[in-house]
């Protein structure tokens, strides 16, 4: 009698610390998950504008007649044109916080100007080979034919191009609107949905990302896939 | 009575054939003595004496008698005449030689020809048709068109309802195609277009897009492939080409130019050369059998070129506009073709990838290597207008008389190439005429910055290069071909002044 009171005894009291235990652990997981730890900093990601310039600059050079280019050839002088993109994230509930996006104006820049360049080396290359075909004796390497087009437009290539040339960026204000921002998020089903703030009537613009092992994936139907990394501390 | 009968057989028969000998000797020409009023600046209407040559209306006005008219004002010119020599000198008085404006004189002289009599103007040689007839008094007088006289002196002539000629020395010529095409002048013509070929804009067409034969102006097609071949580095113009046993035979028929022999070495230079100078037939194929082996395999190589720069009406059978009769039974006889807006797109392209063409086509004449044979060039225009740098003649029966001409304008920040194409005249008389006129049309659309659609035919599209824009002086091209040509002119006029 005796053995079994004490045996009773001891399964409630396994079965209250089991208990006990089990809730503080699941009450601990629910209230501070490492995922959502994971998700408050700086993020960063790369905006690869290559296609886009190298189509917009084979579409102007294309009207030169005699010589041609391909837009494979573009592409490859115009390889790593990208733009920075960041993303704070700022925990400030248990599964959401706050959220602000930017481009980055020196990476912009940086990047525009290598994308005139490239037009204006492939540029030249056509100019020079026109120079060849109609005759002309002189130099026409690079050097030479950019004191041309500087004699011709008292300008460099580059400046030239950027005048009058194509457009081969979308500008920065637009690329603002579209990936920059600020607003508020909130985890759920594995997504983490943005939404900005905005002074407009109307429902406000809201987005998802999806959560692919350490990355954030913004995949939207107007640009390319933004993959954003997480900056270390 | 046998011998009666072969007496009158024997002279009916020489009746027969002294009335078929005797129309083709009488049918050289006629022409119709008249008058009509002309009045200058408003004044006194005077009597000028005209011929009408073959056809009533193709009238062909008195030189003395308009010399007169116009003495003592802004555009008097001296005039000297002789038996096949005309000298015209504007800005000189004139002496008269008692004949002027008076009616006409009786035994006027029956031996007056059409043709292109030795002509100066300000002692420089002009192409153009005159008349000239002996007076009684033993001088000569001069008969010419009144618009190529307006072209000469630059004036503006107009002929009212009731058959009066208005000269007005204060204003210069300005020809109006739409208005000429309204009076029906372009009804004999297949096809006009006149344009600026360095912006692709059209001042005016006719029947642009209406396939024609185009006769020898193939040859620029040729001449293309070869600058092509040249550009590429496939040949050099100091290769050299030998002649052929078909290019010998060419040459040495009815069709040929230049006399060449077979085995002959010629450069590619002096092939150029010929072919468009003096639209040597035997240059053009020798230069298609040393480019692609045989003339069928340049041929089709000038119809992919075609292709290549949206002819899209441009056929090819050979590769110097002469008729081919085809290998079937009964044979069918093609020619070379295309649209006067094609043509302008092919001059167009060859203006502005090959400028350097110009440095031929604007000869007057050049001497071969070869064979130290002169060559030259068939274009009148290069004579009567300033500014003219090319480019090509083509005549055959079916295709009339045809001239692509180029001229020089500058905007006063780069040197433009406008080009006048006309199709299928009926002979070379209107050919240089409607050239000349167009020329001068061309020339006063582009100083007043006439944009595309300004004067316009019943049929036609745009002949240039789509989305080209109008010209503005002063403002940085946007367009990539655009930009280039103005580097390419940058650099030759860097290039010709010897920097």
């Amino acid at each position: 009698m005796k053995t079994k009171k004490a045996m009773r005894k001891t399964v409630s009291v396994l079965l209250f610390l089991t208990l006990s235990i089990s809730t503080v652990l699941l009450a601990y997981l629910y209230f501070s998950s490492p995922e959502d730890k994971k998700l408050s900093g700086e993020w960063t990601a790369k905006l690869d504008m290559t296609e886009q310039a190298a189509a917009a600059a084979y579409g102007w050079l294309q009207e030169i007649e005699a010589v041609t280019v391909s837009l494979d050839d573009l592409e490859a002088c115009m390889q790593e044109l990208s733009i920075q993109a960041d993303l704070t994230l700022e925990q400030t509930t248990r599964s959401g916080g706050t959220f602000h996006g930017e481009i980055l104006p020196e990476s912009y820049d940086a990047c525009e100007q290598a994308a005139y360049e490239a037009l204006a080396g492939t540029f030249r290359k056509l100019v020079a080979r026109r120079l060849q075909l109609a005759g002309y004796t002189g130099s026409t390497e690079e050097d030479a034919v950019e004191a041309l087009i500087r004699e011709t437009f008292g300008m460099s290539a580059v400046e030239y191009l950027r005048a009058c040339g194509p457009v081969l960026l979308p500008s920065r204000e637009e690329l603002q609107a579209r990936y920059g921002g600020s607003g508020t998020y909130e985890m759920a089903e594995g997504f983490l949905i943005r939404e900005y703030d905005t002074d407009a009537p109307g429902p406000p613009r809201s987005e998802r990302c999806i959560r692919q092992g350490a990355d954030l994936i913004l995949a939207g139907e107007d640009g390319p896939v933004m993959r954003y990394i997480l900056r270390e501390p | 009575m046998k011998t009666i009968l072969r007496k009158t057989s024997c002279v009916l028969l020489a009746v027969i054939l002294f009335c078929s000998v005797l129309p083709l000797k009488a049918a050289a020409s006629y022409e119709i003595s008249g008058t009509c009023q002309v009045q200058v600046d408003g004044g006194t209407v005077y009597t000028v004496k005209t011929l009408d040559y073959s056809y009533e209306h193709n009238t062909y006005l008195s030189l003395r008698d308009l010399a007169m008219l116009l003495k003592g004002t802004g555009k008097e010119f001296s005039l000297e005449v002789r038996k096949n020599a005309v000298s015209l000198n504007p800005g000189e008085g004139y002496v008269p030689a008692g004949t002027e404006n008076a009616t006409w004189e009786t035994g006027r002289d029956p031996n007056l020809t059409l043709r292109r009599n030795e002509f100066k103007v300000s002692g420089q040689d002009v192409r153009y048709y005159t008349l000239i007839m002996k007076l009684a008094s033993g001088d000569y007088d001069c008969f010419m068109m009144a618009a190529d006289l307006a072209m000469i002196l630059d004036m503006d002539i107009t002929a009212s309802g009731d058959g009066l000629l208005q000269i007005d020395t204060g204003s210069p010529l300005r020809v109006l195609p739409a208005e000429l095409e309204q009076a029906g002048y372009f009804y004999g013509v297949n096809g006009v277009l006149v344009g600026d070929a360095t912006t692709g804009e059209v001042y005016y067409q006719y029947q642009s897009d209406v396939p024609c034969p185009i006769a020898s102006t193939s040859k620029l097609m040729t001449c293309l492939l070869a600058m092509e071949a040249i550009g590429t580095g496939e040949i050099t113009a100091e290769d050299v080409f030998t002649v052929s046993g078909k290019a010998s035979a060419l040459a040495a028929s009815d069709d040929g130019v230049i006399s060449l022999k077979q085995g002959e070495q010629i450069t590619v230079q002096d092939l150029l050369l010929g072919a468009l100078l003096p639209s040597s037939n035997e240059c053009a194929l020798c230069l298609a059998e040393g480019l692609a082996g045989s003339e069928e395999a340049f041929v089709e190589r000038m119809n992919r070129k075609a292709r290549e720069l949206g002819l899209s009406q441009a056929l090819f059978f050979n590769s110097n506009g002469l008729p081919v009769y085809t290998e079937d039974p009964v044979p069918a006889k093609c020619q070379n073709r295309m649209s006067a807006s094609d043509m302008f797109r092919l001059a167009s392209y060859l203006l502005r990838v090959y400028p350097q063409v110009k440095d031929i086509t604007s000869l007057r004449e050049a001497v071969l290597s070869a064979n130290g044979y002169t060559a030259k060039n068939t274009n009148p225009l290069l004579y009567n207008l300033p500014g003219v740098t090319g480019l090509k003649t083509g005549t055959t029966n079916k295709a009339g008389a045809c001239l692509v001409t180029s001229l020089a304008a500058d905007d006063g920040v780069m040197e433009h190439d406008l080009v006048v194409v006309v199709l299928g005249t009926e002979d070379t008389v209107e050919r240089g005429r409607v050239s000349g006129l167009l020329a001068k049309y061309a020339l006063q659309a582009f100083a007043e910055g006439r944009g595309p659609g300004a004067e316009s035919g019943k049929t036609g599209t745009e002949g240039g290069k789509a989305g080209m824009p109008a010209r503005q002086p002063g403002e940085l091209p946007t367009h990539a071909e655009a930009a280039v040509e103005r580097i390419l002119r940058t650099a030759c006029g860097i290039w010709k002044s010897g920097l």
